[in-house]
């Protein structure tokens, strides 16, 4: 195998955005990766800069299931959890377009932040057609801008069969849809641990029985927080806050407001509170089929925090933040020294 | 006050279809103002780049876009291309395509200059 690694930095790196680094790698990866002569994984590497290019895959990859395009953020470089100006992301204001387009498949994304800025009303933060093998995992996708009554954070889309995964991430979209599902063959997408909060229209959106939806949250949505009968066969443990929530073991959240939910909703940060009611109602899915190859398998979190117990709703798995036990040490004399160490 | 790095090759896909979203050579991949000090691999043999002084990164984004359908409803906006133009390098005059072709580099005084060496992508 003759894996090789390229990386995106604002300086010092093999290329200044990652659309470069997807132009200038173009390739056979089954036959010829990055020019090794052999075939392997490309891995691109994004460290902490504003990317202002739009980046798009194009069709010029060859890949297979075993050699395809990773791209990745390595942990200190990536957001951490909610949208973070320090790390790298996809800052895309041009007034239409789309600011991740995967066109290649079996594609792996990890970590990314992408954000379409613009003014045009049909534009998307992370999208992509006709593809099979597809993972999304730990990223965020962002509608900013104004008008975008047609934008979707994540659209996955597509008119014959395709498949993705997308775990763990999170739809930042005030002004349409967070996930958005075409059609295919059921499922056409498997959708865990993910959230959609406060879209103007629906959180997750998809043709009848094509996405299998597992831990999921949507709340706050203008038209439905899930749209009617998009849960394929098996989706469980999801939450919404109108009932819209597919299949089976709904977790409700009628009521409830979002700050008794997460840290900062308002600010897109989707962290959860101590007592927040997605703690502990969700599935655990590191054995599931179609968590493998992503961060799930691994039971982790968006943000790298390991899953334990009974998993949480969403992306964030609620890790408590212990004090470190206060140690105090004293030296008594009775004829000699004797140390006691008391722990708190 | 621009810089361009376009594509110096070509990539494919063999279904004709979708042949027309690899990018090729010509291709606009990046912009950036003046003075970028571009990446280890952003330079021959994957790229040219042609530096415009005077020109204002602006006008030069139009060169970053897609092709869209023209019989497409300004509400479709149906992409049919990758790119909507590419710097026709095989038809440079002379000593231009010898420069780009050698140094990689290219400098051009006006938007209007790069404008007329440009086709349709």
């Amino acid at each position: 195998m003759a894996n090789a690694t390229k990386t995106v930095k604002s300086s010092g790196g093999d290329y200044t955005s990652l659309n470069a680094a997807l132009a200038g790698q173009a390739a056979n990866l089954t036959t010829n990766c990055a020019g090794t002569g052999g075939a392997g994984i490309l891995t691109i590497e994004c460290y902490s800069m504003s990317d202002t290019t739009a980046a798009n895959t194009g069709t010029g990859y060859t890949t297979s299931a075993s050699y395809y395009i990773n791209i990745t953020v390595p942990t200190a470089e990536r957001h951490d959890g909610k949208w973070n100006t320090a790390k790298y992301r996809i800052n895309y204001s041009s007034e239409g377009g789309d600011a991740l387009t995967i066109a290649a498949n079996y594609t792996r994304v990890t970590g990314i932040q992408a954000s379409q800025n613009g003014t045009y009303k049909t534009r998307r933060a992370i999208r992509s057609s006709n593809c099979v093998g597809v993972i999304l995992d730990s990223c965020i996708g962002r509608i900013a801008g104004t008008n975008g009554a047609e934008s979707n954070a994540f659209l996955l889309s597509s008119s014959t069969t395709y498949s993705y995964k997308v775990v763990n991430c999170i739809a930042i979209n005030p002004l349409n849809i967070g996930f958005s599902f075409g059609e295919g063959a059921s499922p056409t997408a498997t959708v865990y641990n993910c959230t959609a909060i406060s879209c103007a229209t629906y959180g997750f959106y998809g043709y009848s029985g094509r996405a299998l939806l597992k831990n999921c949250v949507a709340h706050s949505c203008g038209t439905s927080d899930f749209n009617s009968g998009m849960g394929a066969t098996g989706s469980t443990n999801n939450a919404s806050e109108d009932g819209s929530a597919p299949n089976t073991n709904e977790v409700s959240l009628n009521g409830i407001d979002l700050t008794d939910i997460f840290v900062d909703a308002a600010n897109g940060d989707y962290h959860l509170v101590v007592d927040s009611p997605l703690i502990n109602v969700g599935a655990d899915l590191h054995s599931d089929t179609y968590a493998a190859n992503t961060s799930l398998a691994s039971s982790l979190d968006i943000d790298g925090e390991t899953r334990s117990g009974t998993w949480d709703i969403g992306a964030d798995e609620y890790v408590s933040e212990e004090p470190e036990p206060e140690v105090v040490a004293s030296s008594i004399f009775r004829g000699s020294i004797m140390n006691s160490f008391i722990v708190r | 006050m621009a810089e361009l790095l376009i594509l110096a090759f070509d990539t494919s896909n063999k279904d004709p279809a979708k042949d027309v979203f690899a990018y090729k050579k010509g291709h606009v991949i990046s912009i950036q103002p003046d003075g970028h000090k571009w990446g280890k691999e952003e330079c021959l043999p994957k790229f040219y780049v042609v530096k415009l002084p005077k020109v204002a990164v602006s006008d030069v984004e139009k060169y970053l876009e897609q092709k869209i359908d023209i019989l497409s409803t300004e509400e479709e906006r149906k992409t049919i291309a990758i790119r909507k133009y590419k710097l026709d390098v095989a038809n440079l005059p002379t000593l231009e395509k010898s420069t780009i072709e050698k140094d990689g580099v290219l400098t051009l005084k006006s938007v209007d200059d790069f404008d007329e060496k440009v086709i349709s992508g």
